[in-house]
């Protein structure tokens, strides 16, 4: 990120915070949708990290990469908004939490699974807690190093590397089985 | 150079996919492969799980992106608040537009609230500059909105006081020795609500009974959030002073909130000891109870962080 960009934002230059958020919307847009699993509120959640970034622009101070501290606030935001959503299933007495659960309403970015294998992984990955699940999403649709992660996250590299561990584990059993069962189901030639 | 055996080699598979090799582990690594068919094909079945997730999450996903509609509003909406002619964040969030229009209202009544007690103040007692502050501040941060009367009031009732009756008032700010995760409660059982950043001051709210725990407002999310003493230093007027002698008047005592009910499983491990006593690698970082820098103390149920 260039810093004369930000600087040029932090002064409220309209053509420098329209070319930061044309930079960083389909980032921030993509790790909303996987933490929130709904199109519409992963467009509220994306609108509100970067006011939130933007509110918050005075303390950054270059430390990490801006992509990674815009990152750890829409994550924040994410959290915010699944606990508001809990907290509206609570009351609806749902008992079981919907977040990528795959049975809420279907949006045009929710592609249907094509294989047994996707399917099964997809199930495992819902059943992972957050804290084994966030890594992997960083990790592999987010493309994040394990660096990157652990300063998103705000634990150190070790750890990212120990959780994407016990949740890999995890996961392949999950593929492993149902690689299996699709062997099974495959008609003898 | 050691030899690897299968365990050791599999742990190296998985850090060299993370990063984490060493020059000195890469070529153990590579030695061992090429004499072991077995490591081999677990590296083969490693490459296609990392493969089968990124496939995964494409097919949900995809890649997309803001619409350009959207983006030009987003685009708008922070150069309105944020640009020349912005209020430069005043507000207290964005969940939509509409509720910028709804805040709006209330804000600038605030503000001419705001403006007639400090014309009130100068006025009647030529109070020191800071303590205006100090009250603008607390008419802010009032955590539950009370009427007009009362917020009239209570900068009427602190104004009869003169100058040499009222000490300077002290401040006390929180500054984060890392960056630390701000919890819905005092433990890691609880979630993370919002991220206190490493050297940035915040303003405490509040403490538990223990001392252990202290309660601030989220940056981000703006909900009351605990941090761990230990990765916070308390100062008062800039000079850090212990939890213990700060005094009740600038860090009140609070309750903390019930345990959370877990949502899940947790992976069974010692059913009597705390994860951070109970002689096992819980997180396989290598490290075992207190030489991994992720247990507080003996007592610390959580090795993970």
């Amino acid at each position: 990120m260039d810093s004369e960009l930000l600087a040029r934002c932090q002064s409220g230059d309209p053509q420098a915070i329209e070319a930061l958020v044309h930079e960083h919307q389909a980032k921030i847009y993509r790790l909303c949708l996987s933490m929130l699993d709904d199109a519409a509120e992963a467009e509220d959640a994306t609108q509100e990290s970067f006011i939130a970034a933007f509110k918050a622009l005075k303390s950054y101070r270059g430390d990490s990469a801006f992509q990674t501290w815009l990152i750890s606030i829409a994550l924040n935001v994410c959290r915010s908004s699944l606990r508001q959503r809990k907290r509206r299933t609570r009351l609806s007495e749902t008992l079981e939490d919907p977040s990528l659960s795959g049975d809420n309403i279907p949006t045009p970015e929710q592609h249907t699974m094509r294989s047994e294998e996707s399917r099964a992984l997809w199930t495992a990955i819902s059943k992972l807690d957050e804290k084994h699940r966030m890594p992997i999403f960083l990790r592999y649709y987010h493309e994040l190093s394990t660096a990157e992660i652990a300063s998103v996250l705000g634990i150190n590299e070790g750890t990212v590397h120990s959780r994407l561990s016990i949740a890999r584990t995890q996961l392949a059993g999950a593929l492993k089985r149902a690689q299996a069962r699709s062997r099974k189901a495959r008609p003898a030639k | 150079m050691k030899a690897l055996n299968h365990s050791e080699a599999r742990t190296l598979i998985e850090r060299a996919a993370d990063g984490l090799l060493t020059s000195d582990q890469q070529r153990a690594l590579e030695s061992h492969l090429q004499g072991c068919a077995d490591c081999r094909a677990y590296a083969g079945e490693f490459a296609a799980l990392e493969a089968a997730l990124g496939d995964t999450f494409l097919e949900r996903w995809g890649k997309p992106q803001l619409s350009q509609a959207t983006e030009n509003k987003l685009v708008k909406q922070l150069q309105e608040t944020f640009g020349p002619n912005g209020g430069s964040g005043g507000g207290p969030g964005a969940k939509s537009f509409g509720n910028w229009a709804r805040w709006a209202g209330p804000l600038i009544l605030l503000v001419l609230l705001a403006a007639a007690a400090m014309a009130t103040l100068e006025f009647r007692a030529a109070q020191p500059k800071q303590e205006t502050v100090e009250l603008m501040l607390d008419l802010f941060e009032s955590e539950t909105p009370t009427p007009t009367a009362s917020r009239t009031a209570t900068v009427t009732r602190t104004v009869t006081k003169t100058p040499a009756e009222t000490p300077s008032p002290l401040v006390l700010v929180a500054i984060p020795k890392r960056n630390a995760n701000c919890r819905e409660g005092n433990g890691n059982s609880f979630d993370i609500a919002d991220t206190l950043f490493e050297g940035v001051p915040y303003t405490p709210i509040a403490r538990g009974f223990d001392n252990l725990w202290v309660q601030f407002r989220g940056p981000v999310t703006n909900v009351k959030c605990w941090a761990f003493i230990e990765n916070i230093d308390l100062l008062i007027d800039e000079v850090v002073t212990p939890i213990e002698e700060i005094p009740e008047s600038l860090l009140p005592f609070v309750g903390y909130p019930p345990s959370p009910t877990p949502t899940f499983t947790a992976t069974p491990t010692s059913a009597t000891q705390p994860q951070c006593s109970d002689g096992i690698d819980n997180d396989k970082d290598g490290a075992i109870d207190m030489q991994d820098k992720d247990c507080k103390d003996r007592l610390d149920n959580n090795e993970f962080d």
